[in-house]
């Protein structure tokens, strides 16, 4: 059939007049018999199934059931020219092949055929198709893109008559379209951004192009469903994707250290504040003390200086010796090596830490035998091993 | 009188016969040629009914709309010398019936859609050579198309048919060039990714670093402000010291040095080494004697 419209709608002139035709016969057939039952008197009801065949009724008779054919027939034959159209739909209604007009929703009658034709079409529904094709943007890159046009019959006139199978122009026009707005776009801008702006432009190429034939369809959207690079680069792009994220990333991760160690330090430099303060108290304090403790002895010993000072000497010292390891070195005599075996000392001492005291005398007595028969060392001050504590 | 009515059915019916024959329709999608014997006699039908002289005159109806012919992808070669497989489509239509006729074996559509393609694809290739991949990629339609048309058009005037488009549908590229443009964009990509790392520990190290120097600013500041303050304890102290000392210096330093003794001195373990002629052991001695 050269009128490719919609399937739904194909050939209005199709089956309907066939079926028509067939259950014209039948009504035909019943009425004949209904007719010669009645006319016919006691003759008929025998023949009444061959009533089709007017051949041996008499001749009124005949003339009357041609008549009744006739004007029956001719009612059939207009019937075929009834048609319904829904409320998304509109009639293009043609006599002998010209275009007579276009009939809105509801019940409608036309000359029936051969004089005139109908062509339903659907000018509401939004039909849609989607297309998945690989093309080169500006920057030489491949990308897959998914494009998916929504449109609808929007003038049914045009869509019937002017271009041959639309709905395939509108496809291959969208391709074309896709590719031509993609091919002057780079592939950034593709991937990323540009989405809504490449669909505007496209929606309105195909359109412009649709018109330019004007195919009577408009394109109501173009979505991009799908964008991608080709399976090949899949993964490097997604290690760019993901470095992205490093980016991110990296960058909160120094502000997380940033946020940890700032805090810290604040606390930190607020510690030495308060420490400063702290010892600046204490050693005025201490300062304080002192003085005074100071000051009340020196009216007691300015009385009495000499005793002061002597008790003071024995008591002091006496508390000095009291706890430490003391080697008596007599001397008299010129300058003997003398040897005293502090690293033993040493050693025999550690133990003794954790035990009583008492265990200390012993260690005191072969230095002062060594002393004994050596009374000729030089003076040696105790100060060098003060450190070992 | 039966006959009669059936002679009147006959000949009716061989009255409708004849109409049948001699009426044919132009519909608005149609153009129609009107033959006699062979011979053209009128191509310029409008839709609607028309008449003919059955069995001396014959009608052939050709397509009135706008029609495509696609054509499979073929090989064109770009101005640097590579190949490009492009796939196109022609929008055309009837312009002159008669002649359309004639110049395509009886008018076919299969031998039109093979002249034109032959037609559009010698324009492509004009226009193809005298471009870069680049510049056929992103080709303005209107420019591009419209030189293939300027060519191809103009051929196809005598012909009967005016071509209304030429579209690219698709454009792909040879399996090696792919190859190689799939490379460049794994290279592209790598970039992208290894500029991005980089930025990233660009941006971590400043951030770092800024920190670090906040933390060793804040850090010396207290340690200013806290020397000062232990400095002005200092001061407080020695002149507190200095004035009650200076009361009697001597007993001072007496009093001072037992202090320090006793501080220092005589802690458990310390090893002291004496010689028995001090003042400690003034009585020490004398009581040996």
């Amino acid at each position: 059939m050269a009128w490719n419209d919609p399937g739904r709608n194909r050939n209005p002139w199709g089956n309907r007049p066939d079926r028509g035709a067939a259950d014209l016969d039948e009504a035909l057939r019943n009425l004949q018999r209904k007719i010669t039952e009645i006319f016919g008197g006691g003759r008929g009801s025998g023949n009444g199934g061959e009533g089709g065949t007017p051949g041996r009724g008499d001749a009124a008779m005949r003339g009357f059931g041609i008549g009744t054919v006739a004007l029956v027939l001719l009612a059939v034959w207009a019937a075929t020219g009834l048609y319904k159209v829904d409320a998304a739909e509109r009639a293009v209604v043609t006599r002998f092949g010209k275009f007579s007009e276009t009939t809105e929703p509801g019940l409608r009658w036309h000359l029936p055929w051969p004089i005139e034709a109908r062509q339903i079409v659907n000018v509401e529904s939004v039909e849609g198709f989607s297309d998945q094709t690989r093309m080169l943007t500006s920057d030489e890159n491949l990308v897959d893109i998914n494009i998916a046009v929504q449109y609808r019959r929007a003038e049914p006139v045009a869509f019937v008559f002017n271009v041959r199978d639309p709905e395939a122009t509108l496809s291959e026009v969208s391709e074309s379209a896709i590719r031509e707005i993609v091919g002057h776009s780079k592939l950034d801008f593709v991937l990323e951004e540009g989405r809504q702006e490449i669909t505007a432009k496209t929606r309105e190429l195909v359109q412009r192009t649709l018109d330019s034939y004007k195919t009577g369809i408009e394109v109501t959207t173009v979505n991009l469903q799908g964008v991608s690079v080709p399976e090949q680069v899949q993964s490097s792009q997604r290690d760019a994707i993901k470095a992205r994220e490093d980016r991110e990333r990296l960058a909160l991760e120094a502000q997380a250290y940033s946020n940890d160690i700032l805090p810290k330090a604040k606390g930190s430099a607020a510690r030495q504040m308060e420490d400063s303060l702290a010892y600046k108290a204490r050693i005025v304090a201490d300062a304080e003390g002192e003085a005074q403790r100071f000051l009340l002895l020196l009216p007691a010993y300015e009385r009495n200086p000499a005793v002061t000072r002597q008790r003071l000497y024995y008591e002091t010292m006496e508390e000095v010796f009291a706890s430490a390891n003391k080697v008596l070195v007599d001397t008299k005599g010129t300058g003997n090596m003398l040897y005293v075996p502090l690293e033993k000392m040493m050693e025999r001492r550690k133990p003794a830490l954790t035990l009583d005291e008492q265990r200390q005398v012993p260690a005191t007595a072969p230095p002062r035998a060594v002393a004994a028969e050596e009374p000729a060392a030089a003076t040696v001050e105790s100060a060098r091993e003060r450190g070992t504590r | 009188m039966g006959n009669r009515s059936y002679l009147a059915v006959i000949l009716a019916g061989f009255a409708a016969l004849v109409f049948s024959m001699a009426a044919f329709v132009v519909r608005e999608t149609d153009l129609a040629i009107k033959f006699r014997f062979g011979e053209i006699v009128r191509a310029d039908y409008e839709p609607g009914l028309h008449f003919m002289t059955p069995l001396i005159n014959n009608v052939k109806k050709f397509d009135r709309r706008i029609l495509t012919v696609d054509y499979p992808a073929e090989q064109f070669l770009t101005s640097e010398g590579k190949i490009l497989r492009i796939n196109f489509f022609v929008k055309w239509r009837i312009s002159d019936v008669a002649r359309f006729y004639t110049s395509t074996a009886g008018g076919s559509e299969e031998v039109a859609a093979r002249r034109l393609g032959e037609i559009a694809k010698d324009g492509l290739k004009g226009v193809i050579a005298r471009r870069t991949i680049q510049q056929v990629v992103a080709a303005e339609r209107t420019e591009f198309l419209g030189e293939v048309l300027k060519i191809a058009g103009a051929n196809v005037g005598g012909l009967g048919m005016t071509m209304i488009d030429v579209r690219v549908k698709s454009i792909e590229l040879p399996e090696e060039v792919s190859e190689s443009v799939f490379n460049r964009m794994r290279q592209d990509f790598a970039r992208q990714a290894a500029q991005l790392r980089a930025e990233g520990s660009a941006v971590a190290e400043k951030t770092r670093a800024e920190a670090d120097r906040q933390r060793t600013e804040i850090l010396a500041g207290a340690y200013r402000d806290a020397e000062k303050i232990k400095g002005e304890g200092d001061a407080a102290a020695a002149d507190i010291y200095a004035e009650a000392f200076s009361r009697n210096p001597d007993f001072y330093a007496f009093h001072r040095g037992l202090a320090a003794y006793r501080k220092s001195l005589g802690k458990q373990g310390d090893i002291m080494m004496l010689a028995p002629d001090g003042e400690f052991f003034k009585y020490f001695k004398e009581t040996g004697r």
